[in-house]
């Protein structure tokens, strides 16, 4: 992304008519749309058609783009977007669990002080094959933990980006990167506890 | 802190934000076993998602939205199209003040020294060349750039 134009000189390339500039914006943020759709959705089939609906929404709604945030994260706001309406279309998310509230119980239940066995089985989860039981814990969370998860961890993206792309104040991304966090934690120990069975 | 341990969220300050987390709380997980196990924990399950290959799609997607995109239509433009009116009433007006007095033109010139009159035709097409220059320069800069895109 270093090499290449501004934001804004592409964006005025573009509502100029030169409608191949477009591309330059696509292979910009492709990475974090990627991102935000692979967690998001599931089915690999929808993937492809949200990939491009979220890329043209972009393009007809460039005109009233006024450069509050970076151009990348205005396209990422729009693919969070589209991904909650699908997932809301589809009846997959419902806003009252909207976060999933196994995760919410585990959160109250859960003492603050952890007793010592835990601690011993914690270490020994690193002895597993790590990578896989990592990645299929991931897959087992909220798509929206995935997504908050991976935008800070992966694409490394501030509180105030990821505010911005998921429409939240900064203290509740805060919040919520704890609980996705907590969350992956626990379902990486359940996940071990039950495999040792 | 001595006898008990620090909070999930302390133990992920701790380990996500240091600079955040209080002094005694950072003492307290590097003495105690059990809590700077739990932030290795974190440490290493976090270390390890920063690792992953990050997904990519199957297919061009930007073949396949550049191809969708609608092929652009030359703008009305109101501000270009009152330039070239102006012009043309102005280029017009100008003729036909000419033609009608031609004889206050000539008497114009008359009076200045043809000297005056070369100096005054020089400095005016040296501005208009530098400035054609200059354009033509911006353009070939902004051309190669969308072109190396």
């Amino acid at each position: 992304m270093g090499n290449s134009l501004p934001d804004q000189l592409l964006v005025e390339s573009i509502l100029d008519g030169n409608v191949d500039a477009f591309g330059e914006i696509i292979r910009n943020t492709e990475g974090l749309v990627t991102q935000i759709v692979c967690r998001m959705i599931r089915s690999v089939e929808d993937r492809k058609d949200i990939s491009q609906d979220i890329y043209l929404k972009a393009f007809n709604s460039l005109r009233s783009f006024r450069f509050q945030s970076k151009l990348s994260t205005w396209i990422g706001q729009i693919a969070y977007n589209t991904c909650l309406n699908y997932l809301e279309r589809k009846k997959l998310i419902l806003r009252g669990n909207f976060f999933d509230d196994a995760d919410e119980r585990s959160f109250k239940q859960t003492s603050d002080v952890p007793n010592s066995s835990m601690a011993e089985t914690d270490v020994m989860v690193f002895r597993k094959e790590i990578s896989g039981i990592i990645r299929s814990a991931i897959d087992a969370l909220t798509p929206v933990y995935q997504t908050i998860i991976v935008l800070y961890h992966q694409e490394e993206l501030s509180y105030e980006e990821i505010g911005q792309i998921m429409r939240l104040p900064g203290g509740t991304v805060k919040s919520y990167l704890f609980r996705a966090r907590k969350a992956l934690r626990e379902n990486l120990l359940s996940q071990y506890k039950r495999e040792d069975l | 802190m001595k006898g008990t341990h620090v909070s999930e969220m302390e133990i992920q300050r701790y380990v996500f934000d240091k600079d955040d987390c209080p002094i005694q709380i950072a003492a307290h997980i590097e003495t105690c076993d059990s809590c700077s196990a739990r932030a290795a924990n974190y440490q290493m399950i976090f270390s390890e998602i920063k690792q992953y290959p990050k997904p990519v799609l199957d297919f061009d997607l930007e073949k396949m939205v550049l191809a969708k995109l609608p092929k652009p239509v030359p703008a009305f433009s109101f501000v270009i199209f009152l330039a070239c009116a102006l012009s043309i009433l102005l280029i017009a007006g100008l003729g036909v003040f000419a033609y009608l007095h031609n004889e206050i033109l000539v008497r114009l010139f008359t009076g200045i020294l043809p000297i005056a009159i070369y100096l005054i035709m020089i400095t005016a097409a040296t501005v208009i060349m530098l400035q054609s220059l200059d354009m033509y320069k911006k353009y070939q800069r902004k051309m190669h750039a969308l072109k190396s895109m």
